[in-house]
């Protein structure tokens, strides 16, 4: 047998806590890769955000040795991130496979999540491997989520291995599985060299490190590689494998998973999906599949504390250096002050972001709520694109405004049905099907507008569900749509941070609800203050928060200064969490409050 | 030198009020000799460091009436013997209506005793059941004979405003009873719900609905109205007086003058230090007798500190702070560093400024935690 028949390149691909992480580990653990002292739990989760959470969003790559049958054969596993807003990062990590392990929860079934990332995995070409998690406890019930799996995926599952990853039961008939069932990979050694960028990240010593699957050809250090989208050129510093610590080799040939590092400045030159060839020996096309990502939602990012300014925007341009999705520019808001518009690729790559910022860079932030990117055709002719609400031109020159559309599968039990259909026609959504997979099992799909996906409808579908349904959606384009800007005053003023673009059929419904919940979430003030929803100059709904009456006309003696003292001062740390905005003071998280109303 | 107040904590209670979160225990009498004790070792022991004159001293609890005859002259005595009290000093005792007698009241007055305030809260019989108190409105008259009688001039008597079920003519009724025994001070609360209290988690449960704020306001402005016209001055947030009979004890702590505290839970502010003492009984005995102090918590005030105090406890007072204090003593212009809110303010006619002294309006009493919280 040849050395890529030793080979093999593969995938795990599941709903997001189906055990993805856990099975990992063990095949890390049973293959000696790394010793049990050095196991943290889900090792590979390499951002403390995952690790708290318990979701993974990225893998770190590892290369692991197994022998069966007396020979040894690598066996390179690589990260898809599980989650709908990376959907193209997970097409690349496919791309670099051929094979792709699918984990069902014993216990849950097949979701939404698992039939899009396993749809990905076919229309890549990839042999796929069903795995049955979690058989460890009560409730699995592996013979029918054989079943289903037959049934609402169309693969054999007979074979499938039943597994506990967490007590780890049968991970031999797994990484036997992984090569009885999965192809070698192919390559031509000897022809000009084509990596495949599955992904990128930033170091601070090294600078941006790619991610690669050799495909075809040779990298070693020293060697001059080109990337196609960029046409730049770099001299390689070192090249290896993931352990998963990095290990540096000689060389990375066909077949081969691993990484190069070539000091380079940051991860918008080193794009997933692009191909790395060779300056002086290249290849004729870059592989195919390379898709430009652009943020698909968008929000407002200020600092609590203005003067903090420019600690955000350090970090930002931090974040930014191994983050080449996020997108950023200045944002001047009259309520706010100098902030950043930010692109995400969803509301979970959103949260991550904002999470980060908080968390590593001490930062007390403002977000305000999420908005998609709209095309506004003028009166004049133009189309420009527009996030934010406060920059949507006067209507009378607006023509028509276009709004992005995506195509939603949600996956619920059948008592469900009727509560999601609701919500989905709430949502402007256009129904076009509805399958009974089997008797617990409905698949609903409808197109809606992704504005209507933003303003929390996951959280809705979940509650609508008690939890059972599941979400998955692509974006499929444009259509014109009957929208306006509605705007909330406070205390008589425009506040700026607070304006939403929204469907003319529902503004009435959404500027009231919004109003109830300002006056909810903002504290009574020394004076009265009227919070109203308005369309143009047309005031559509209102509610006044009462002046304050009444705190404490308590007894304060020298035994109660200290106790009211420090009352006091935990009042004033809540304060400090307040933006003043005019003569009103509001709660930084008043901003995305708007959000959850229905 | 700084003259200086002292305070004596009694935290014994014969029973326990619904609405109490102060120290104080029942059942716990078995302690009181030990306690004694303990307390006049605190204070001998205290009197070797401290050569100041004290000009008030005010004994709380608790409940001090209810300690057995001859315990107060000995607490007195102990602080005589042991400090130099200005013989024009203020010296108060705490006292319930229901444990008072002629035999104490007269010892009381003996051993130097000049002011007397009395828990009342309300006349109302189911009133004073719902907040559980234990003496009648008859017990309260009684009091008030027996401690006129020996021959005591300045008395203090505690009224709450804002219970559950109270109405208007209750507040109307009480104030008029305790105006009619002539007394010369009353301390007017609104009910606050402490945690954890029985009548906060009688109110938290829904067994018993707290009053409406509206109604609170009205009754607060009611009782405010009603006072001055029987010749009481509001001279503090919750505190009423005939001119000439303010609370000096009181008075001096909101003027952050220092003062000592003996006794279980006690606070003391001396040499830009806050102390507070064990809050157990068991754990105060225990510190005394091995180390002569029971401090467990000791703060030093910055000048920060100092300037939030002084606005949180001055701004209490009628005639609040004193603007030019600020800037000579910590070269703190509040003028200059909060004008904008000071302007708002204003225009809410929250707070005035006259004479270099910045105080709150009528108005502003009733916000007065927001107006301190904008101006510290």
């Amino acid at each position: 047998m040849s050395r890529l028949d030793h080979i093999r390149n593969f995938c795990i691909v599941a709903h997001i806590d189906h055990g993805k992480s856990t099975l990992a580990d063990r095949l890390i653990e049973k293959t000696g890769t790394l010793q049990k002292r050095e196991m943290s739990d889900q090792v590979l989760d390499s951002m403390d955000i995952e690790r708290e959470r318990g979701i993974t969003i990225k893998l770190t790559p590892t290369t692991m040795k197994y022998v069966y049958n007396n020979e040894e054969y690598t066996l390179n596993l690589i990260d898809t991130p599980g989650h709908v807003d990376f959907t193209y990062e997970v097409s690349r990590s496919l791309a670099a496979c051929e094979g792709a392990i699918l984990i069902v929860d014993a216990t849950q079934g097949v979701e939404a999540q698992t039939l899009a990332n396993t749809y990905l995995a076919l229309d890549n070409k990839l042999e796929i491997l069903p795995v049955i998690n979690k058989i460890d406890l009560p409730s699995a019930d592996v013979e029918k989520v054989r079943k289903e799996i037959e049934d609402i995926i169309g693969i054999p599952a007979d074979h499938a291995p039943a597994i506990s990853a967490k007590d780890g039961i049968n991970i031999e008939s797994v990484l036997d599985g992984i090569i009885k069932e999965f192809p070698s990979p192919k390559g031509d050694e000897n022809a000009p060299l084509k990596a495949l960028i599955f992904d990128s990240y930033y170091d601070n010593f090294k600078g941006a490190v790619c991610m690669v699957r050799i495909v075809d050809g040779k990298v070693k250090v020293g060697d001059n590689i080109k990337f196609f989208t960029t046409g730049k050129s770099y001299d390689v510093v070192e090249v290896g494998i993931f352990t998963p610590k990095c290990v540096p080799c000689d060389y990375l040939i066909a077949g081969d998973v691993g990484y190069i590092s070539a000091s380079i400045k940051n991860v918008s030159e080193t794009k997933v999906g692009d191909t790395i060839t060779l300056s002086n020996n290249q290849a004729d096309a870059p592989l195919p599949g390379y898709k430009e990502v652009k943020p698909v939602v968008f929000s407002g990012i200020f600092s609590v504390d203005g003067s903090k300014y420019n600690e955000l925007k350090e970090a930002l341009e931090k974040l930014k250096l191994s983050d080449a999705s996020l997108t950023f520019e200045q944002e001047t808001s009259q309520a706010l002050g100098f902030g950043f518009r930010c692109g995400f690729l969803g509301l979970l790559h959103m949260e991550i972001i904002q999470e980060r910022l908080e968390r590593e860079f001490n930062l007390d932030l403002i977000t305000t709520a999420p908005t998609v990117n709209y095309i506004v055709h003028t009166t004049n002719g133009t189309s420009i694109y527009v996030s934010n609400p406060a920059d949507l031109p006067q209507p009378q020159s607006i023509d028509y405004i276009e709004e992005p559309y995506v195509c939603a599968h949600i996956f619920t039990p059948p008592s469900f049905v009727g509560g999601l259909m609701d919500l989905c026609q709430q949502r402007r959504g256009e129904h076009i099907d509805l399958q009974y997979l089997d008797e617990n099992r409905v698949q609903l799909i409808y197109n809606i507008p992704l504005n209507e996906i933003v303003f929390d409808f996951f959280d809705n579908l979940k509650s609508i569900s008690k939890g059972y349904a599941s979400l998955d959606y692509d974006l499929i384009g444009y259509r014109p749509s009957d929208l306006i800007k509605l705007d909330i005053l406070l205390n008589g003023e425009i506040c700026d941070a607070l304006s939403l673009i929204v469907h003319k059929d529902k503004a009435y419904r959404q500027g009231r609800a919004i109003v109830e919940k300002l006056k909810e979430v903002i504290p009574r003030q020394l004076f009265e203050i009227p919070i109203q929803a308005a369309i143009g100059n047309k005031v559509i709904a209102r509610e006044t928060i009462k002046a304050l009456r009444k705190d404490v006309l308590a007894k304060c003696y020298g035994g109660d200064i200290t106790r009211k003292k420090k009352l006091l001062e935990k009042q004033k740390k809540g304060k400090k969490r307040m933006r003043q905005i005019g003569s009103v003071q509001i709660p930084s998280d008043a901003f995305m409050s708007i959000l959850k109303i229905d | 030198m700084e003259k200086i107040g002292i305070y004596v904590h009694i935290p014994f209670c014969v029973s326990k009020c619904k609405y109490c979160n102060f120290v104080s225990f029942t059942n716990k009498e078995n302690f009181i000799p030990e306690y004694l004790k303990a307390l006049v070792k605190e204070i001998e022991l205290k009197s070797k460091e401290v050569k100041n004159i004290i000009d008030t001293i005010y004994i709380g609890g608790g409940t001090p009436s209810c300690l057995p005859n001859g315990t107060i002259s000995t607490i007195l005595n102990s602080i005589k013997t042991n400090f130099k009290v200005d013989p024009n000093a203020e010296i108060t005792i705490e006292c319930n209506p229901n444990s008072v007698d002629y035999t104490k009241a007269q010892e009381w007055i003996n051993c130097g005793v000049n002011r007397v305030s009395v828990g009342l809260q309300s006349i109302k019989q189911s009133l004073l059941k719902l907040i559980g108190r234990v003496h009648t409105k008859q017990d309260y008259v009684n009091a008030i004979n027996i401690l006129h009688s020996v021959g005591f001039k300045n008395i203090n008597t505690d009224v709450m405003i804002g219970l559950p079920k109270q109405k208007q003519s209750d507040v109307k009724n009480t104030l008029l009873a305790v105006a009619k025994q002539n007394v010369t001070h009353i301390s007017c609360y609104s009910l606050i719900l402490e945690n954890n209290t029985p009548l906060y988690n009688a109110v938290k449960n829904k067994e018993i609905k707290e009053l409406s704020e509206e109604k609170a306001i009205n009754m607060y402005a009611f009782a405010y109205k009603f006072l001055t016209k029987l010749g009481f001055n509001r001279y503090e947030v919750s505190n009423f007086a005939i001119k000439g009979y303010e609370c000096k004890h009181n008075i001096n702590c909101w003027n952050l003058h220092q003062y000592l505290g003996f006794g279980v839970s006690a606070h003391s502010y001396f040499k830009n230090i806050r102390y507070s003492n064990a809050t157990t009984i068991e754990d105060y005995i225990a510190l005394i007798n091995k180390n002569g102090n029971a401090v467990v918590e000791k703060e030093k005030q910055t000048i920060n500190d100092k300037i939030e105090e002084y606005i949180m406890l001055g701004l209490r007072l009628k005639n609040g702070i004193d603007v030019s204090y600020l800037k000579e003593k910590f070269d703190y212009d509040i003028l200059k560093e909060k004008s904008l809110t000071i302007e708002k303010l204003k225009k809410l006619n929250l707070i005035e400024i006259k004479n270099n002294r910045l105080y709150a309006t009528d108005l502003g009493f009733y916000v007065l935690n927001t107006i301190i919280l904008e101006l510290i």
